[in-house]
């Protein structure tokens, strides 16, 4: 379940009619399970496995997730644990038929470097090892399990990658520990000096200790996530049942360089037909406050499964009910008398599916926790065992996520072995830029299809009500379970994740609960590796403010012709690829290896930093960048050629991945609190770019002039991170697409390669406001037909905008662009202020939402959602909104000089009270600054002001009399004529100068009426549609859906409009 | 009531006229409630007529059942609610989401497509049919019975269905002796930018007997009642754009009908004197937009509102009401209509006909076509079967007699557009017979001339 908004005065109670025939569903009171029927279970599993032959028959299976676990005792002919206890890694997959799978691998130990002291002798690393062990393991005294920490030290070969050294290898120690959580110990007492007995004490630098043991492990056995595993018969052992510790089918044990791992290529693309389970609970809350799981029951779960892969319905749907429920078809209902033994069921019923993926809306952070919580609460003992180890505990786990991307969000942590929770809510923050990111929203914006919004009070009243209002419940709870598979499928997220595993090497669970940083380790370790290379543990500073990219400064203007814009592809890898910036050919400014090499041998970037020349070493970085840039290319290439759609999505998916993490290369180098910032890269890369940009222009600005037999000279008017815009003074876009094609190809030969300009794009017309803000028709596959009206950092997506806004200038634009008529984007934006201060907006487009993130002390300054929320609790506790909810308010006009915070109110009491919405406010700020921003270049800044927000438009208002608070109360309300306003003494509709003008008047009145009616079929009937049933009530509250206000208002219009038309007299003769 | 031409006086008969439309007139004005309660009530009344219904056609043993109690693969028969998903259909979210701000939609007249899927609701809950039922050929909001089995998928395998057939009728008590007409008209179109007003003032001379020979006199004579099925104003006096205009531009102007409705008013007044005329509302005339549509208000009609309640009557639509002993039921064409738009079915009489047998004069209300959010009645449901059942503004004349299988005889009468056909109907009550009647002007010859087509045989 997602979290709701509250608002509970709008709701009609459900359908009381179909209530009349509970008499004939009373039997279902009978039918009321303790458990699942054990047939129904056996259905739900997975096909059995047919026997194995393990002398002749291989396993090869995908492995979904890789963890470890510590264990104390050995399994016969595997390694054993020396010191007590050791890391197994275990692997889980599934086959291509289907059949789930655990394997252990033995003997993997985790271990990190140090560099050796000038003068370490190979024959002392025993003396060291002793040293340190012991040091260890008086630091962990009370852990009487290990009796031996360090296992071994080797003498190796090994360089550290951070700068340029000319002087090659130089010696390392290879220091191996029993468990990885030793690493850190370990770590630690290294570098807080250590002295053995043939060294002093000497602080020890540390290389790799912060790689995690999964990624160490899959990089030195050369797995990457997702990808296909053979064991070879003969090289493993079978679990038989008793030693079995997972739920999986099969349980096998294999030494950790016994196996074969495929790389993700050719055949061994395919992905294995993952078991998905989405779920959704319902929760019977109280009137006002958020459920918590110590008092509120959960009432219904419903649950969907299907194959990866396969199209169609899921093949497994189930809802599991409290109380009766009538039955749904396709469905099956399985209703419970307990709660205790509905989440038994739930529980039973996830493990005999063994999904591999769970999914749904929000689980992450809402439904498992709650789940986990209400049945400790209610002490179901045998709940909590849900990932695929028989006597692991699920438990739950606050933590912090810090990104820069994201910025820091609190997650919960659910421990599940063996399943990889995909929660659509999560996944869609990380990828996609939304104004909301309700389930109702996502739905509609990615499905094109609504779905109900059942507010909490309702689900607690349809939950008390008979059979019937329980299936309803459950229809809702259903919908709420499939679209997230619906989503999975569309956005194609399980796909794209698994190839961004396989192209970055991490498991598929860190993609979702890990950052950026960890891919780019996973890449650079595997090459490191190779080329013998130690990174370096450098300790996380937040010094050195970062220069972004400068711009040119913008000529702003309105251009009716063709502006050509040339952008770099891949600008910043581009860059590190030419100049072959990385780690491993910085010149240190502290060192002396500059001194050591000629001019010739190095280069100085615009930032003031110096590198080697790739004729001296070869980066590492740019070999990633290339490696994943041919990639890409080979994935594209594939791609054209690939007729099976299945296998293009992966393929597609794939070259999304390696963009993707192409770009992030960069940002890792300058991530400040990474594991291995380094700004002399991103600081050279930044700056490189800002010279490519400035030289472009110059390289433009003196090629394509008159002198050089060109129509006119070309101007560089606006020039952004990676593109420049080119006013070539041609008038078509033909013309301009030849120039822009040959501009490109000309500068490109001036600069490095790879760094390639490329023509893209030409805008026709082109409106440029200021920096980062500009508008334009996009042509680029067609000079005839453009392809779209591109808008950037324009009001368009920002939620604290009414949208109203947004609307507007949007509709401007396409006027001014698309039509090339300035004046009617000016009739049409005076139109809407006239139609604003005639109260004539709907009020769903004048809302501004907010979230309530903290309570009204913890706000500094007074806030307008705040404050409204302080006052909604007064009014009604229940309906109020709780923290964390996101509140919609309007502005209204209050006393002269109130302050703006003071005057938020909820829409729905607007409208029931008829309020005056402030709507001098809006104009002035929320229209008025963006309609000046776009229409200034077009009229100049003086007329601009003058044509839109003065004259006649501005004259009109329309002020409406609320039901509430000031003078109302004292107010005494009069006839007045509906022809001439004039007060009158008598009944009817018009004074007697009006008489003659009655049908006039009539006709105008009756007008309004009928638009109405029309108005409110339409809405109504399309919530019937969205709803799915003809014959149940409305209750849908999604505030998000434009239509919930409107129907709301259109009511109130139409009661006042009849009692306007009422007082003509009847029509019927 | 009488025309004197040639020295020769032919005396118009009166006409015995009963209007029966108060259910489609009697509305408390409340909007307050839902929708669902029309469906509840519509299958509330219909329960039985569709389960003898489908115990007549199927045998009284058939296996009625709830949905919630089907059983996979057992065959049954289900009562319910149809209701057809049509991708294709204008829909007013799409219209207003600002995700979709560029018309996506594109202009359509029909809203049928491939992707057409068929389900059938009972109170309960919905599934969805397959099989043996064409979706283009059905309607949203019909009461229907199904006979099938549930599949594997959990869809309803329909082998046949069938509608409740015609309602029960009674006979008609004096069938006149003499040749008395009926004159219908539709959609006059009065206020369009091709405006047909001569034509109109042709008709009406023609019905007062100013026109034509000693035939035509006689003829005319025998015209005892006129009914205006509706749109007697122009789509084009619906100034759609007054509504989103700017207020501070129009503030001081007037509703675009007003004109129009003083012209409709002019012509009325010269025929009110001498024959009763019915006047009905339709999509275009300025009254309530949703059906029921309520009688023109009288103040509109300042010169022949005199003559209300004697010749005069501004009525509902649909209308229903007994003339002579006949009894009439008809729309002014948005039922049809709507229904042309959400199937493939082009014949208007093959519609009409199909309403009768589903005995609802509008299953697509309040769907695709406004209604009003009625409680505890239908009044669309037709409980007696009509002796003619028209509808107006159709693209051309048509008439076809439909037989029940109780005896029932129903005059379906597709009543042309006069804006577009300049033709008019004229029905006879003897008989049940009717012809089609055309002005046709030919400006060529300087003369206004003007001819009665040769009775159509009946079809």
């Amino acid at each position: 379940m997602e979290k709701r908004k509250k608002d509970a005065q709008d709701m009609p109670l459900s359908s009381k009619r179909c209530c009349t025939e509970q008499d004939s569903y009373t039997k279902d009171n009978i039918n009321l399970l303790a458990s699942l029927p054990e047939t129904d279970v056996a259905k739900w599993m997975r096909t059995p496995l047919t026997k194995l032959d393990i002398k002749s028959d291989p396993i090869i299976f995908q492995q979904i997730d890789v963890d470890h676990y510590i264990a104390d005792s050995a399994i016969s002919d595997m390694p054993v644990p020396e010191g007590g206890a050791a890391p197994v890694i275990r692997m889980f997959g599934l086959t291509m038929e289907g059949h789930s799978i655990v394997c252990h691998v033995h003997g993997f130990l985790p271990y990190f470097y140090v560099q050796a002291m000038n003068g370490f002798q190979e024959e002392h690393c025993d003396e060291f090892q002793s040293t340190l062990n012991e040091l260890v393991l008086k630091e962990m005294r009370g852990n009487k399990d290990l009796t031996k920490a360090v296992y071994k030290v080797e003498c190796c070969q090994k360089q550290n990658m951070y700068g340029y050294s000319s002087s090659g290898k130089s010696t390392f120690l290879k220091i191996t520990v029993a468990v990885p959580r030793l690493v850190a110990t370990t770590k630690r007492m290294l570098e807080s000096g250590f002295r053995t007995p043939s060294y002093p004490e000497y602080v020890y630098q540390v290389f790799e200790s912060f790689i995690d043991f999964e990624i160490r492990f899959m990089t030195d056995c050369d797995l990457v996530g997702c990808n296909w595993i053979e064991l070879n018969p003969g090289k493993y052992q079978i679990r038989d049942a008793a030693a079995m510790i997972s739920t999986a089918q099969v349980e096998v044990d294999v030494k950790f360089d016994d196996f074969t791992s495929h790389a993700p290529d050719g055949d061994w693309q395919k992905i294995a037909p993952l078991r998905i389970l989405s779920f959704d609970i319902e929760c019977a809350g109280r009137k006002g406050v958020f459920p918590v799981p110590d008092v509120d029951p959960v009432i219904q779960i419903a649950s969907m499964v299907k194959c990866q892969g396969s199209t169609g319905e899921p093949f497994i749907k189930v809802i599991f009910t409290l109380n009766s429920c009538s039955s749904i078809v396709g469905s099956h209902v399985y209703s419970f008398k307990k709660e205790e033994n509905m989440l038994q069921a739930f529980s039973n019923f996830l493990r005999a599916v063994d999904p591999d993926i769970i999914t749904g809306y929000n689980i992450q952070n809402f439904d498992l926790p709650f789940l986990i919580n209400r049945a400790a609460h209610l002490k179901v003992a045998k709940f909590p065992y849900l990932g695929r180890i028989k006597d692991s505990v699920t438990r739950i786990k606050d933590t912090k996520f810090q990104s820069k991307q994201m910025g820091s969000r609190e997650m919960k942590n659910i421990n599940m072995e063996g399943r990889v929770q995909f929660d659509v809510f999560v996944a869609l923050l990380r990828e996609k830029k939304l104004r909301s990111y309700t389930l109702n929203a996502v739905s509609f914006h990615f499905l094109g299809e609504q779905k109900e919004d059942v507010h909490h009070s309702i689900i607690t009243e349809l939950q008390h009500g008979n059979s019937q209002t329980r299936r309803r419940l459950a229809v809702y709870c259903l919908k709420d379970a499939l679209l997230p598979l619906r989503l999975l499928d569309k956005l194609m997220f399980i796909i794209n994740y698994m190839e961004m595993a396989r192209v970055t090497g991490v498991p598929l669970s860190y993609l979702l609960v890990r950052g950026q940083s960890i891919k780019v380790i996973s890449q650079l370790l595997r090459k490191t590796r190779a080329e013998g290379l130690l990174m370096p543990v450098i300790p996380t500073s937040n010094n050195d403010e970062f220069t972004g990219a400068t711009v040119i400064e913008p000529l702003k203007g309105y251009y009716n012709i063709p502006i050509t814009t040339l952008d770099f592809s891949s600008l910043y890898p581009s860059i590190m690829q030419a100049h072959n910036l990385c780690y491993t050919t910085l010149l240190m400014k502290t060192g002396k290896e500059r001194d050591k090499l000629s001019p010739e041998d190095y280069i100085r970037t615009p930032s003031g930093d110096y590198f080697v020349k790739s004729s001296i070493r070869k980066g590492l970085l740019p070999e990633i960048l290339e490696s994943l840039l041919t990639a890409r290319r080979n994935a594209k290439a594939m791609m054209k050629v690939e007729k099976d759609p299945f296998k293009r999505s992966v393929l597609d998916g794939r070259q999304l991945a390696l963009k993707i993490s192409c770009n992030s290369v960069y940002g890792f180098t300058g991530a400040q609190i990474g594991k291995l910032p380094c700004l002399e890269i991103s600081g050279s890369v930044t700056a490189f770019g800002r010279l490519m940009i400035d030289q472009t222009k110059q390289h433009v600005e003196s090629q394509y002039t008159i002198e050089n037999g060109y129509e006119h000279d070309a101007k560089v008017i606006y020039g952004d991170t990676d593109s420049v815009m080119v006013k070539f003074g041609v008038k078509t876009v033909a013309e301009s697409f030849k120039l822009g094609q040959e501009a490109a190809k000309f500068v490109s030969e001036k600069f490095v390669k790879p760094i390639n300009l490329e023509f893209e794009k030409v805008y026709y017309p082109y409106l440029l406001i200021s920096k980062k803000r500009y508008a334009g028709l996009y042509f680029s596959s067609s000079a005839d037909v453009h392809d779209k009206m591109d808008c950037k950092g324009i009001e368009t997506v920002r939620r604290d905008n009414a949208p109203l806004t947004a609307k507007l200038i949007n509709t401007c634009l396409e006027k001014l662009l698309i039509d090339r008529n300035p004046d009617s984007a000016v009739t049409h934006a005076k139109e809407v202020i006239s139609d604003l201060l005639c109260n004539r907006i709907d009020i769903s487009q004048l809302i501004i939402t907010k979230e309530l993130t903290k309570t009204k002390e913890e706000y500094a300054a007074k806030q307008a959602h705040v404050e409204l929320a302080e006052r909604m609790k007064k009014r009604d506790a229940g309906s109020a909104p709780q923290l964390g909810d996101r509140v919609p308010f309007v502005i209204i006009s209050g006393a002269k000089g109130q302050a703006a915070y003071l005057k938020s109110e909820d829409p729905i009491y607007v409208l029931e009270n008829n309020l005056q919405i402030d709507t001098e406010h809006y104009l002035k700020h929320q229209l008025s600054q963006p309609l000046l921003r776009i229409f200034e270049p077009v009229l100049g800044e003086s007329k601009a002001e003058s044509v839109l927000l003065k004259g006649d438009h501005t004259r009109v208002k329309k002020v409406v009399a609320s039901k509430v608070g000031g003078l109302m109360a004292f107010a005494k309300k009069r006839n007045t004529c509906i022809g001439c306003k004039a007060g009158m003494s008598e009944d009817g509709a018009v004074c007697k100068h009006c008489r003659d003008r009655e049908s006039q008047i009539y006709q105008k009145e009756i007008i309004k009426l009928s638009a109405l009616e029309e108005k409110f079929s339409r809405l109504w009937t399309q919530c019937q549609r969205c709803q799915g049933s003809l014959h149940e009530e409305v209750i849908c509250t999604s505030r998000d859906c434009p239509i919930f206000y409107m129907r709301k208002k259109v009511r109130i219009d139409l009661e006042s409009q009849t009692s306007v038309m009422r007082r003509f007299g009847s029509p019927v003769w | 009531m009488e025309s004197n031409y040639d020295g020769l006086t032919y005396a118009r008969p009166t006409c015995s006229r009963e209007n029966l439309s108060q259910k489609f007139c009697k509305l408390e004005d409340k909007y307050s409630r839902q929708y669902a309660h029309i469906y509840f009530m519509r299958s509330e009344l219909m329960k039985n007529r569709i389960e003898s219904a489908a115990k007549k056609k199927w045998g009284a043993e058939i296996n009625i059942k709830k949905l919630s109690d089907v059983v996979k693969g057992e065959k049954c028969c289900l009562l319910g609610t149809l209701f057809k998903i049509m991708p294709l259909q204008p829909s007013i979210l799409k219209e207003i989401s600002e995700e979709f701000s560029v018309p996506l939609q594109s202009e359509r007249m029909r809203f049928t497509g491939e992707d057409d899927k068929l389900v059938l609701e009972d109170s309960m809950q919905r599934i969805s049919l397959v099989g043996n039922i064409i979706s283009h050929e059905c309607f949203t909001g019909s009461i229907i019975a199904v006979l099938g089995h549930e599949s594997e998928h959990g869809q309803f395998e329909v082998e046949d269905y069938t509608y409740p057939g015609l309602p029960p009728q009674t006979e008609i008590v004096h069938v006149p002796k003499d040749d008395e007409y009926v004159l219908f008209v539709s959609g006059l179109g009065i206020g369009a930018k091709k405006e047909k007003t001569m034509q109109i003032q042709l008709l009406i001379d023609y019905i007062l007997g100013m026109l034509g020979g000693k035939e035509d006199h006689e003829l005319c004579a025998k015209i005892i009642h006129v009914i205006v099925a509706g749109n007697s104003l122009s789509k084009d006096t619906l100034d759609k754009e007054f509504q989103s205009k700017a207020k501070y531009l129009t503030y001081k102007s007037e509703a675009s009908s007003v004109k129009a409705m003083c012209d409709l008013d002019f012509f009325l007044s010269q025929l009110v004197p001498f024959v009763s005329v019915d006047i009905m509302s339709g999509e275009f005339d300025p009254t309530n937009h949703v059906l029921p549509q309520k009688p023109m208000h009288p103040c509109m009609f300042p010169s022949a509102r005199s003559f209300h309640g004697s010749t005069f009557h501004s009525v509902s639509n649909p209308y229903e009401c007994r003339i002579e002993g006949v009894h009439f039921l008809g729309t002014s064409g948005q039922n049809i209509n709507n229904l042309y738009a959400y199937s493939t079915i082009n014949d208007g009489l093959r519609l009409l006909s199909d309403t009768l047998q589903l005995q609802h004069l509008a299953p697509t209300a309040p769907d695709t076509l406004g209604s009003f959010p009625f409680y505890d009645i239908d009044p669309f449901i037709i409980d007696e079967c009509p002796h003619v059942y028209f509808c107006g503004n159709q693209p051309h004349f048509a008439s076809e007699v439909k037989l029940g299988e109780d005896g029932q005889k129903t005059l379906l009468l597709s009543i042309p557009e006069f804006s577009k056909t300049s033709c008019a109907v004229l029905l006879n009550l003897k008989d049940l017979t009717c012809e089609e009647l055309c002005i046709d002007v030919d400006w060529k010859e300087e003369v206004d001339n003007m001819e009665t087509d040769d009775p159509e045989p009946e079809k």
